[in-house]
């Protein structure tokens, strides 16, 4: 027999479980959005409202399979620019920096994420922080150099993407 | 010559000018010696009174050397009060934490109790049924979805009163009111401000381990600060301002970079009223008898102590 959670409301901690976000980051959407109840507990409308108001997109079902002997991690990367260019997010288009990760296993999402951080310092992504949280595009004149190497794992970018 | 065959006359004039000679090198020699005495006298008081101004000098620098570590002394004492007030505060709610998590531990082992009673377990049988099918519910034709809605319907209000206790504020534990703070400064202290940081007294694993520990009080008055912070900065113009989360003397500190910001307005007041807001709509820290009250301090008695 289902407890007392099928009458209950969520809470905070339950939403961030649930998508992949950090518990202050929802309260901050929400917040954003005007929408955080008073009482801290969620409804489905609460849940929907950060997932529309925060831009929240899952962007991965799991690793892409690498082709031939390329390194798992450049797979991923060349797939991560391939979503971006697909999705648009080409300066001044932001999106949220978690969409890129949402869908990942831990190792994958740590592995991105050193990537992320070396495309940032090498300028083919660039940064900027909102009220809802940090975000990313690609940075403008970029897109030749991103198709590039999200078809080809060729280009400029693959000098950039694994360095430290 | 003199005519009575004594001395002339000369002589006696000269052995008087003699005499007078005489008795004013003897006062001369007197008065000088009275004006050496009084010249030694007066060269050992000027003597004395460099003695006493060097004296005096060093005694003011003695003074202020000791002034000085006063301040520091009392920066210092500052510093250990406000992380030692933190310390307490956060023992203080992470005490209540406890204790309303097992108030709420009981209120919900009873509505547990209540849903064995065996119609109200039927209901919700039949209520959880309908969770499971509601969102194929529109491919059904209307006289059946709607047959279906309004057995619903009298189910649901059946099981009204668990519902609600479900959803109930948290209970209240009749402790007696503690008051916490939640200390704010900025940077620099004059001018436009650089840097605000806000340090909550709650454990910093409230936000790194938030995923491996149970959602509690303390996690609930974070969410409330985040909150508030959040709402301070949109309503100073600072809305997208870069924040970080960070641990100071072991309680969670948000930090907002406002360099790239335009302030508008008074953040000092703006961020008390939006404490003084936090403390009526929070039900749970009244609940546990937690009265929130922020502090403004000066960024310096946040830092580490210097060595």
């Amino acid at each position: 027999m289902a407890g007392l959670e099928l009458f209950q409301r969520m809470s905070v901690e339950q939403v961030a479980r649930w998508l992949e976000l950090h518990p202050f980051e929802i309260v901050r959407i929400l917040v954003a959005d005007g929408s955080l109840p008073s009482d801290l507990k969620l409804d489905a409308n609460c849940v929907e409202r950060v997932r529309v108001a925060g831009g929240l997109e899952t962007w991965w079902d799991g690793p892409p399979a690498p082709r031939g002997d390329e390194p798992p991690v450049r797979a991923l990367v060349r797939a991560l620019f391939a979503r971006l260019l697909d999705r648009g997010y080409v300066e001044p288009k932001l999106v949220r920096a978690d969409n890129l990760f949402r869908g990942l296993d831990a190792e994958h999402q740590r592995a991105l994420r050193r990537s992320v951080n070396a495309l940032i310092r090498g300028g083919v992504l660039t940064s900027a922080m909102s009220a809802t949280g940090l975000t990313l595009s690609l940075a403008a004149g970029r897109e030749a150099d991103a198709r590039t190497f999200a078809d080809q794992g060729a280009g400029p970018i693959d000098r950039l993407w694994d360095q430290d | 010559m003199s005519e009575s065959g004594k001395h002339p006359a000369v002589i006696a004039v000269l052995e008087e000018i003699a005499q007078w000679k005489s008795r004013a090198d003897g006062e001369f020699t007197t008065s000088m010696a009275e004006v050496d005495r009084e010249e030694d006298a007066s060269r050992r008081a000027i003597e004395e009174a460099q003695r006493q101004l060097l004296a005096l000098a060093t005694l003011r620098a003695e003074l202020r050397d000791k002034h000085a570590q006063v301040a520091m002394e009392a920066e210092r004492r500052e510093r250990a009060a406000l992380r030692e007030g933190l310390s307490t505060d956060r023992g203080v709610i992470e005490a209540r934490a406890a204790q309303l998590d097992v108030a709420i531990g009981a209120r919900e082992a009873e509505l547990q109790g209540q849903l064995k009673d065996p119609e109200v377990a039927a209901a919700v049988e039949e209520y959880e049924k309908f969770v499971e099918v509601e969102a194929s519910l529109a491919a059904l034709p209307a006289s059946y979805r709607r047959a279906i809605l309004d057995h619903h319907e009298r189910v649901r209000r059946r099981l009204e009163p668990v519902i609600a206790a479900s959803n109930a504020g948290p209970p209240v534990l009749g402790l007696s009111p503690v008051g916490v703070g939640v200390l704010f400064a900025v940077d620099p202290a004059d001018g436009t401000p650089e840097a605000l940081v806000a340090v909550l007294p709650v454990p910093y694993s409230v936000c790194r381990d938030w995923a491996e520990r149970k959602e509690d009080l303390a996690s609930l008055f974070a969410y409330r600060v985040v909150a508030a912070v959040s709402r301070l900065l949109a309503a100073v113009g600072a809305g997208s301002a870069p924040i970080q989360y960070t641990e100071l003397a072991g309680c969670l500190a948000i930090q907002v970079w406002l360099g790239d910001c335009e302030i508008v307005g008074d953040l000092n007041e703006r961020a008390l009223e939006e404490i003084d807001a936090l403390r009526e709509e929070a039900e749970e820290l009244s609940a546990a008898g937690i009265e929130l009250y922020g502090l403004w301090v000066r960024a310096a008695m946040l830092a580490d102590e210097e060595g």
